[in-house]
């Protein structure tokens, strides 16, 4: 068992906490211990784009509360991953601006020293993909998704080092552990477009339409994303879309922390899918038949 | 006619030197996700409006509508890491009091709660129904330490 700091991020902690409880039920269960702190906003891109120096502050200060409990982040948030790594790397490679950082944690106490780590937790689970295999016992055999890592789990891939920005394959993989079919499609690499929603409905919305007719035409019966702006593009924005420009098909969305729980033995119910807004009652019906079958099997 | 502005172009090259790299072949628009659904927004044509100080760049809003996805940094053969670019100019505008509205609010958001959405007691009855405890503010926190470089 190792412990961790549990980043879950401001989208997670206050849009869709069904995915903060997924990720606490399931993860201990992975031998992942989780430990919560004060954490902020890590910040995000938005925040970044009007004041850089205060995004860096704000993110040393998040990684020098997990410095002084001596553990390293485990984050629910590809969003939030790329900020605190790449707040990390500047913050180390940079004595000047460390100091003058510094004096600005000072006056609450903490200090920035360069001694943690922050991941996104499919990093953590693909470096221990025996222990998932282990933990199986539903595979969800026949199930057809269409993987979506999204952007910063992947770039600047200087900083992230998980996977390849152009073909990646991570994601893929650790849903073929559970047991799922993947269904590779054409604008699998295509942005959600999520940051556009708010400003540019119009543009978001073709964005969407076009990723889930790609993966809608190609078989896939839902999507699997490890990114909470993601999910609520795919999911809650896809309906809005939906209703704009007035396409027939729809594809439900799984975080890939409630896909673990299905495989585990968890039902749908526990694992949060009823708080997201697309349905597919023929995926769930799927899904219950693969605990039948595999209850009949024993 | 394009109006320069010396003051911007030395602001925007002071620390993007390496946006003189930029051969404008185009890479940064052709691997744009913006771009492919919305041609006013095209990074090959914000970098060198930058490059020059183009005043037209103070007025446009169109790079916040930059998506922040890093693809044009991964691919850029120059190094010229145009995402960078527009985060220094909309950096540079926000210190200018040239943002808009909607950027200011959430950068104040943040700042005043510590999260970057609103934290109602709608969200809290939420998590408190799934077994999850409540958020606090950490905005008295943050407003100690957060402030543009050398507010203090």
């Amino acid at each position: 068992m190792k412990q961790y700091a549990l980043f879950a991020g401001c989208t997670i902690k206050a849009a869709l906490p069904h995915i903060e409880m997924v990720a606490r039920k399931v993860l201990p269960l992975l031998d992942i211990e989780l430990k919560e702190l004060a954490f902020a906003c890590c910040p995000n891109a938005d925040f970044r784009s009007t004041d850089e120096y205060s995004w860096l502050v704000v993110a040393a200060r998040n990684l020098a509360l997990a410095e002084k409990e001596g553990l390293e982040i485990l984050s629910l948030c590809p969003g939030c991953t790329q900020t605190l790594k790449e707040a990390n790397m500047i913050l180390k490679d940079d004595d000047s601006l460390r100091a003058r950082i510094n004096k600005r944690l000072e006056k609450i106490g903490l200090i920035f020293k360069g001694t943690t780590e922050a991941n996104h937790h499919l990093v953590i689970l693909h470096q221990q993909i025996d222990i998932l295999l282990q933990r199986v016992t539903i595979p969800l055999y026949g199930i057809k998704l269409a993987v979506h890592t999204g952007c910063h789990l992947l770039m600047p891939s200087r900083i992230m080092q998980f996977d390849s920005s152009e073909q990646p394959k991570k994601l893929e993989e650790l849903v073929k552990m559970l047991g799922g079919t993947i269904i590779d499609y054409p604008e699998k690499t295509l942005c959600c477009g999520f940051g556009l929603f708010g400003s540019h409905k119009g543009t978001a919305s073709r964005i969407i339409r076009d990723k889930v007719e790609s993966a809608f035409l190609a078989g896939a019966e839902a999507f699997v994303v490890p990114c909470p702006s993601c999910f609520q593009q795919l999911d809650r924005n896809q309906l809005v879309a939906k209703r704009e420009l007035k396409f027939e098909y729809q594809l439900p969305v799984f975080y890939y922390l409630q896909l673990v729980g299905l495989a585990m033995g968890f039902d749908l119910d526990e694992v949060g899918y009823y708080h997201g807004r697309v349905r597919s009652p023929e995926l769930e019906e799927k899904i219950k038949s693969l605990v039948k079958k595999a209850v009949v099997n024993i | 006619m394009i109006s320069i502005n010396t003051d911007l172009r030395r602001k925007i090259l002071e620390n993007n030197e390496d946006i003189k790299k930029c051969y404008q072949c185009s890479t940064c628009s052709a691997s744009c996700p913006v771009l492919k659904y919305d041609p006013d927004f095209n990074p090959r044509i914000l970098i060198i409006k930058a490059l020059y100080g183009s005043e037209d760049t103070l007025k446009s809003k169109e790079f916040w509508k930059c998506l922040s996805c890093d693809r044009c940094n991964e691919r850029c053969p120059q190094g010229v890491n145009p995402y960078n670019v527009l985060l220094k100019l909309k950096n540079f505008l926000f210190s200018q009091n040239l943002a808009p509205k909607e950027r200011i609010d959430a950068r104040e958001l943040i700042i005043t709660s510590g999260f970057s959405y609103p934290i109602s007691s709608a969200v809290n009855r939420k998590r408190e129904s799934i077994e999850l405890e409540a958020l606090e503010s950490i905005g008295e926190e943050l407003k100690k330490i957060v402030g543009t470089e050398g507010a203090e």
